[in-house]
């Protein structure tokens, strides 16, 4: 099963986390929210795919 | 998939969300967003499973399917309305999450319309041969 989704999606949180506190210690504001937006963006790819699968077979399954 | 395996999950996925999001509180919506579509989709075989087992049962009864039908396409739709008001409102939006639920309340309205009318009909005939 995909539950390695989970593990993806914190993962990428942690890495953004981690990122923005260092651009934002080395004085790099503009660069950290570009990372935060890069990160989310990245997830949502990820996760608007998944989604998508789920209502998909929902749908199948309960004639919709 | 057993129980088990589910709370595990759920489990994970909390204490993982919880993680991302006293930093990022955006990315912990995320996942907890991905740990439900994670569960769901572990559960759907097994509603598939029960779903067909109803639709052979009511096969055997007798009573017209499309009756069954109606009540089973008004269980998805509760499920996937739960499912996104929940994550809705975990992300702290109470007000969207409530017209989601009122739409998928529209929308269950509106499925029973047909069986609602046949009801009436039924009534009136009745009424009528009295």
């Amino acid at each position: 099963m995909n539950v390695d989704l989970i593990f993806k999606i914190a993962g990428v949180g942690i890495v953004v986390a981690v990122l923005n506190q260092l651009l934002i210690r080395s004085g790099r504001e503009e660069q950290a929210l570009l990372t935060t937006i890069a990160g989310l963006v990245v997830v949502l790819y990820v996760l608007t795919g998944e989604i998508g699968n789920l209502f998909q077979s929902i749908k199948q399954i309960f004639d919709l | 998939m057993n129980i088990a395996g589910v709370l595990g999950i759920g489990l994970v996925g909390a204490f993982l969300a919880i993680t991302v999001r006293a930093s990022r509180p955006e990315l912990g919506l995320a996942v907890g967003l991905a740990t439900g579509c994670v569960i769901f989709t572990i559960m759907l075989p097994e509603l598939s499973s029960f779903l067909a087992e109803i639709e052979s049962l009511s096969k055997a009864s007798g009573v017209e399917f499309s009756r069954f039908a109606v009540m089973i396409k008004i269980i998805g739709v509760a499920y996937i309305t739960q499912f996104s008001a929940e994550v809705i409102k975990d992300s702290g939006e109470n007000a969207i999450a409530k017209k989601v639920e009122f739409a998928g309340k529209v929308m269950i309205l509106v499925m029973t319309i047909p069986i609602l009318k046949e009801l009436i009909l039924v009534v009136l005939s009745t009424l009528s041969v009295v």
